[in-house]
């Protein structure tokens, strides 16, 4: 069920590193699976399997709400499991330099914040994160804010449309049929004017 | 004026939102076994059908065994059952399917363009980050999420941002030896792998005018790795003649009516694009990745690249943990670095020409010994074409085996796959870490190149070991 996301506050993990790809992040054997609900168990599996120190944070008994990752994050195939494995495991929200497009997208039709940050205030928070690795982040959606318990206030980027994604609590098939008409009005000029458009053969 | 991408993006906004993003109309949706039972079942559970099933079309190839006996053999039990799994949503929701046992069965977006399904001035989406390829039709084709998937099934639209263009000029011909793999490597070393997020690439140039409709799906596929949904080539008489004998129904029907629409299907100025990017095809070389991004490549008749050439300390040790995982030694020689598989496959580098170019390298030797080699071919009709041509009977004479179309060893999941530590010369898409097996070491390659290294145990470059 979609719902309103307005605030994430929690811990934070750091993945230092540009390109994790959703390789990474979901291995493709786990792809064979068909249901959505309980990916949470295959986020990272092989760089977990592999003991790389980069994912230690998930040995904790407590999930991040947060992700700060680099540049390019969730770069690579278009897999959704992706984001339902970091929304399962508990992540509510990433931070990044940048991100793969489809990622982002699939962040936001499964709640999950995915906001960019300035290269100098990506670097202040991974220092102060550093410094305090267990302190709070609050991130808010309608003043596009992350705040660090007294010490930083950073401004954020949502991708274009998403915060309103976010904030709405309508299912996204619902949001679209209130253009059920211009649909239809569509389908009808394709149907008269290039009518081979219509139907794949 | 406007782009190629513009023109194509305004004919299908249905509507816009307050937020700014558009409705985007969705022409054709393509559907595979392993991104849809999700988006089904959801549907299903909201009492939700399928809006316009001329539109759609489902194949089985992610997962799909690439062995003889994979219509009554499916080992893997999750493969069967999410392969079962897109037989009964098919069956359910009256959505065409390719299935196993038929003859146009292959990897989706071979299959795609090769059945005529793919025009200019349409909008295609498919569940898989690849669908990118299909844009060398003059397409605006992008791959989605599930979630997508679903939105896409139940009101044939998509909700999108419109993205900036950025053109990619490329001058110039590719020399002998030398393809549209190679280009696309090169494309990518240049903008890097984040180079086109946000941006819709649109290929032009002479050199791009020069590739066949085959070699712009490989560069159109590509696209994806530098960051870009979309790739896409403006439409020409190439592209015409590819398509007046593979369309179909309506789009055979009315086919002169809609040559003549495309006429309009070009940028009409370069100073259109919000970036551009100019590039010469004939300084390209045959190429491999080294590292774990596709962005990490080197002439093969070069050297892996040295960290201490870099004065970034981020990138220094980016270069250093790629290097550990691939098993190489900073300043390396290319052709030092022997393999133990060589796959010629996927979405690609798996078409009649990238056959043809391998079995031309390949005819009367034998691969080096110790070097596993796998041959899947795109689609059940490229290998039956192939067979047809005598071009598997190369193959199998090399020591190549001759498998069933499908996605195979580029992805890993469907029991083809390197093990741990195996180094694989592959024409695949992507060398992410564990990407074709849990361990496994990738270097992409053109399908020529894939064949040299092959013949000589170690990449190598094509133009060597020539007849």
């Amino acid at each position: 069920m979609k719902r309103s996301v307005t605030t994430v506050s929690g811990t934070a993990a750091v993945l230092q590193r540009d390109d994790i790809d959703t390789d990474a992040l979901f291995p493709a054997p786990f792809l064979r699976l068909t249901q959505r609900s309980g990916m949470g168990r295959y986020l990272f599996a092989d760089w977990r399997a592999a003991g790389r120190p980069e994912v230690d944070f998930m040995r904790s008994a407590e999930a991040p709400k947060f992700i700060v990752g680099a540049g390019n994050f969730g770069c690579g195939s278009s897999r959704e499991q992706a984001v339902w494995a970091l929304a399962d495991y508990g992540v509510q929200a990433v931070l990044a330099l940048s991100f793969g497009d489809i990622f982002r997208n699939n962040c936001v039709k499964n709640d999950v914040v995915a906001a960019t940050l300035a290269p100098d205030d990506h670097a202040a928070l991974i220092t102060a994160l550093a410094r305090s690795p267990g302190a709070e982040l609050r991130l808010d959606v309608p003043s596009r804010t992350v705040q660090l318990q007294g010490d930083l206030d950073l401004p954020v980027v949502l991708a274009d449309g998403h915060a309103e994604t976010l904030l709405s609590a309508e299912d996204h098939i619902a949001r679209t049929q209130h253009f059920a008409d211009a649909l239809h009005a569509y389908e009808r000029r394709v149907q008269a004017a290039q009518p081979w458009l219509a139907s794949i053969d | 004026m406007a782009t190629l991408f513009d023109k194509i993006w305004d004919a299908h906004r249905v509507a816009g939102n307050e937020a700014g993003d558009d409705l985007v109309y969705i022409d054709r949706h393509l559907v595979h076994e392993v991104s849809s039972p999700q988006a089904f079942s959801a549907l299903a559970e909201a009492g939700r059908g399928i809006r316009s099933n001329a539109r759609h079309i489902a194949v089985q190839d992610h997962n799909v065994p690439t062995t003889a006996d994979r219509l009554v053999n499916v080992p893997n039990p999750e493969s069967a059952a999410q392969i079962e799994a897109l037989r009964q949503n098919a069956a359910r929701t009256g959505m065409r399917l390719l299935d196993l046992d038929d003859p146009r069965q292959g990897i989706v977006h071979v299959v795609a363009p090769e059945q005529g399904w793919v025009l200019p001035g349409s909008t295609v989406a498919c569940g898989d980050s690849h669908t990118a390829t299909l844009g060398a039709l003059g397409a605006l084709a992008c791959g989605v999420g599930t979630s997508e998937v679903e939105h896409l099934m139940s009101t044939q639209s998509l909700w999108m941002r419109k993205p900036r263009t950025l053109g990619i000029e490329i001058a110039g011909l590719l020399g002998h030896g030398v393809y549209a793999k190679d280009l696309a490597l090169a494309v990518i070393h240049r903008i890097g792998t984040g180079g086109g997020v946000g941006h819709a690439i649109e290929y032009t140039g002479t050199a791009v005018r020069a590739l066949s409709i085959e070699a712009r799906l490989t560069l159109c596929n590509m696209t994806i790795e530098a960051g870009s949904r979309f790739g896409l080539v403006a439409p020409d008489e190439t592209t015409i003649a590819y398509l007046r004998d593979r369309v179909k129904g309506a789009a055979r029907d009315h086919f002169d009516e809609a040559v003549r629409s495309w006429a309009a299907l070009f940028t009409d100025d370069p100073r259109d694009y919000r970036r551009r990017v100019e590039m010469d095809a004939s300084t390209v070389v045959p190429t491999a990745t080294w590292g774990t991004t596709p962005a990490d490549s080197a002439a093969l008749t070069g050297r892996v690249a040295d960290g201490a050439n870099t004065h970034d300390t981020a990138e220094r040790d980016r270069i250093a943990a790629a290097m550990a995982y691939m098993g190489l030694e900073p300043g390396q020689p290319m052709s030092s670095v022997a393999i133990d598989i060589a796959f010629i496959g996927s979405c690609t580098n798996s078409r009649m020409e990238d056959l043809r170019a391998a079995a031309g390298v390949l005819r009367g030797r034998r691969i080096a010994s110790g070097v596993r080699g796998l041959v899947v071919p795109g689609s059940t009709q490229v290998k039956r074409q192939a067979e047809a041509e005598g071009l598997a009977q190369v193959f199998v004479d090399a020591g190549f085996e001759w498998r069933e179309s499908g996605c195979s060893m580029c992805i890993g999941m469907n029991g083809d796959s390197v093990g741990p530590g195996q180094r694989c010369a592959s024409t695949s898409n992507r060398n992410f870490e564990n990407r074709q097996g849990q361990g496994g070491r990738t270097h992409l390659l053109s399908p020529a190149s894939v064949a040299a290294s092959a013949l000589r145990g170690r990449l190598s470059d094509p133009r060597e070991v020539a007849a």
